[in-house]
């Protein structure tokens, strides 16, 4: 049998399925790291202080990448152009949109977060970075761009959080049993097992911890109040206002926040109201007010408030007056260091208004009291304007007084004591 | 045969000093001594003045609020109690790219006279010397840290204690900690010293060191390595990656820095690089 016969026959398409398949077998194995970095970067202790007096450490937990969300990533799918040692810092750098050679397991394509970024980069924060990181420009990062870049808010975090170890470890080692009456193999097991087992188990990020990443930036006054937002028609830029410098004040006092709190997850995150799932599908598209494309435009707030699990009810076009009640009310803003009652931008707020006039009439009847008390109290000649005159002549039957022109204070003068009269002045008596 | 000669007088001049100071000292460290006998010359002294005015004390900035995307191994940063330390940071080397990061690795665990200062005609023992105790450390097994796989654990030993390997002669340690008599007298001249003073006194003091350390190769081989590995409490495991060391070897493959090119002049641009690749040569 000469090998054009077994090619040609029946069993030579059985040798190449044999062959094709146990390839795409041996492609399914993952080494994080092929190219020895973890010979250096698992030492500890590597570090040095950089020229900006950063202290910068080298030393990568193994263990910890290993078990992390790019753990089976290796390190040049992300730092691509690092050949030699010394790194230069410009290979090193990381453009989250690129593509990894790990295949997405629902289509079998490159995984990219290409789409993720794509999304960010139209929303309210794309002039940030999604590119171009490097452990030595978060420096430069963090003092010359307000905008938050992906690694503001993601870090490589463990593939299953501490937290939840126990309730997946109990649930993996179910596979066999439940998910392998149908799935049958370790192949599928280990391939999409833990990825599915990871989302069933919980989400990722609790409402808090999410609400923490905004809560980083947005609570900072002094970095807000350099913010400029563009103006969605004319795209000119301005000043953002006192009220979006406080909308973590606002939120903070409010419903939404306070139930998150106190541990209800009912309660409403930044993102559910900014960027819920069914109008973003990454959750990362936070569009402005203004745009009618914002879940948090005028047009789309009861589809937003409507959203599955919150207030279904404002769906209904009767009830549009609930969802305009304003989430970010400048009225629950508590004074706080550095605020002002004369801070005039708070004056959205209707208490604030009121007490523009309140406080002038408050401080006029002070005043008046406390200059009534020391300067009028004792003047005998006064009478009150009206009534008492009133009730003497009418109920008592006094004769009605005539008017007289109030008598001017007078002076008390303190008689000197005899022998505190200067001689002088009795002589000149006597003359 | 010039070279020989004053080799050979730079030889008879340190065994008759140090001979002196033996009798004289008693237990003062010799470090201390040296210093102590130090008289630098005016190049030395002008040296000091430019690094002096090159290099002002660095402060350490604050961790940055935008954090590292990989979660780290943080060395715990010790008050080592050492006498260098007053002055230079823990992490003090900075300016080699290549190995910085490398030198800084190793001082978690050497001292700095273990490299910084090696006197011609004088032979070391290095031991393990225990900051806190100020004496030769007795407990040594699983002090060594040597594999990344940490498939040994168990039987390593936290490094959370101040004992590192230094020299030691003739049985007593060579370094000097912030605590001895000499560094307390250097501190306070230090104090009140103006510019000049301080000048002549920076050169006193590293008139006794080098500025190089030794080569990987100097302790990372397997012949006559200037440490001793086995009593330093190396297994036969850990002994072979240390006198085998990949990191090490690599290192072989950059040119030696030359004598004439002073170690501030590297910059980033000038550095030599190597493919990692090589590490397969």
């Amino acid at each position: 049998m000469t090998l054009k016969s077994i090619l040609n026959g029946w069993q030579g398409l059985l040798y190449i399925l044999f062959f094709t398949f146990s390839l795409q077998l041996g492609a399914k194995e993952r080494h994080s790291d092929p190219d020895g970095c973890f010979s250096c970067h698992a030492l500890p202790g590597l570090e040095f202080v950089d020229k900006d007096g950063i202290l910068r450490v080298a030393s990568i937990i193994k263990e910890h990448y290993y078990s992390s969300l790019h753990g089976s990533i290796p390190c040049k799918d992300c730092h691509r152009k690092i050949t030699d040692y010394p790194h230069k810092v410009e290979n090193g750098y990381v453009d989250c949109s690129s593509s990894c050679h790990l295949n997405e397991p629902s289509n079998g394509e490159r995984f990219s977060h290409k789409p993720i970024v794509e999304e960010f980069e139209k929303s309210v924060h794309g002039e940030a970075w999604t590119k171009d990181f490097a452990g030595g420009n978060r420096l430069e990062e963090e003092s010359k761009i307000l905008d938050p870049s992906c690694r503001r808010c993601h870090v490589n975090t463990l593939y299953i959080p501490e937290e939840q170890n126990e309730l997946f470890m109990e649930s993996f080692a179910h596979t066999d049993t439940e998910c392998g009456t149908c799935h049958e193999g370790d192949v599928w097991r280990n391939q999409f097992g833990g990825h599915i087992l990871r989302r069933l188990i919980g989400t990722r990020w609790k409402k808090n911890e999410s609400n923490q990443y905004c809560i980083d930036c947005h609570a900072d006054h002094s970095k807000m109040e350099k913010v400029e937002v563009e103006d969605f028609e004319t795209k000119e830029k301005s000043k953002v206002d006192f009220r979006w410098v406080r909308a973590v004040d606002s939120y903070q006092r409010s419903l939404h926040s306070r139930l998150l709190v106190t541990g209800v997850e009912e309660g409403a995150s930044c993102m559910d109201c900014h960027s819920p799932s069914d109008q973003s599908s990454f959750r990362h598209l936070i569009l402005a007010d203004e745009d009618p494309k914002s879940s948090t435009h005028p047009d789309t707030l009861n589809k937003t408030c409507g959203q599955s699990s919150c207030h279904e009810f404002s769906k209904n076009n009767l009830n549009t007056g609930f969802v305009n009640t304003d989430q970010h009310d400048l009225d629950l803003v508590r004074y706080t260091q550095g605020m002002s009652f004369f801070d005039f931008d708070r004056l959205e707020s209707y208490w604030q208004r009121s007490l523009y006039i309140i406080i002038p009439l408050l401080v006029g009847f002070f005043l008046g009291g406390i200059y009534w008390v020391v300067f009028q109290r004792k003047n005998k000649t006064q009478a009150p304007i009206i009534g008492n005159d009133h009730f003497e002549r009418v109920i008592i039957g006094r004769k009605k007084r005539k008017t007289k022109p109030r008598a001017k204070p007078v002076k008390k003068v303190q008689a000197k004591e005899p022998d505190e009269i200067p001689p002088d002045t009795e002589a000149s008596d006597d003359k | 045969m010039t070279n020989n000669k004053s080799n050979i007088q730079r030889l008879i001049a340190t065994v008759i000093l140090l001979s002196f100071f033996s009798m004289q000292a008693g237990a003062v460290p010799l470090f201390s001594q040296y210093i102590e006998a130090s008289q630098p010359s005016t190049k030395d002294i002008e040296s000091s003045r430019q690094l002096l005015e090159k290099n002002q004390p660095k402060k350490l900035r604050e961790p940055l609020s935008l954090k590292p995307f990989h979660q780290r191994q943080k060395e715990p940063i010790l008050d080592s109690k050492a006498f260098c330390t007053r002055c230079h940071l823990s992490v003090p080397h900075s300016r080699i790219l290549r190995s910085r990061a490398f030198l800084n690795m190793h001082t978690q665990y050497i001292a700095c006279e273990t490299c910084h200062f090696r006197p011609e005609g004088i032979s070391f023992n290095y031991r393990w010397f225990n900051f806190d105790s100020q004496n030769a450390e007795t407990n040594i097994a699983g002090r060594l840290h040597v594999d990344t796989d940490k498939d040994d654990t168990t039987q390593l030993v936290a490094r959370t204690a101040n004992v590192k390997i230094s020299p030691f002669y003739q049985g007593q340690p060579v370094l000097m900690t912030y605590q001895d008599a000499k560094a307390k007298e250097i501190k306070e001249q230090w104090k009140s010293a103006n510019e000049q003073e301080k000048t002549k006194l920076h050169a006193v003091i590293h008139g006794p060191l080098q500025t190089k350390g030794p080569r990987c190769d100097v302790c990372h081989t397997p012949k006559k390595s200037l440490l001793n590995f086995t009593l330093l409490g190396a297994t036969d495991k850990q002994l072979s990656k240390l006198q085998y060391n990949t990191i090490a070897d690599f290192f072989k493959h950059y040119q030696p820095e030359g004598a004439e090119q002073p170690e501030a002049s590297q910059t980033e641009s000038k550095e030599q690089r190597i493919r990692i690749t090589d590490l397969l040569r």
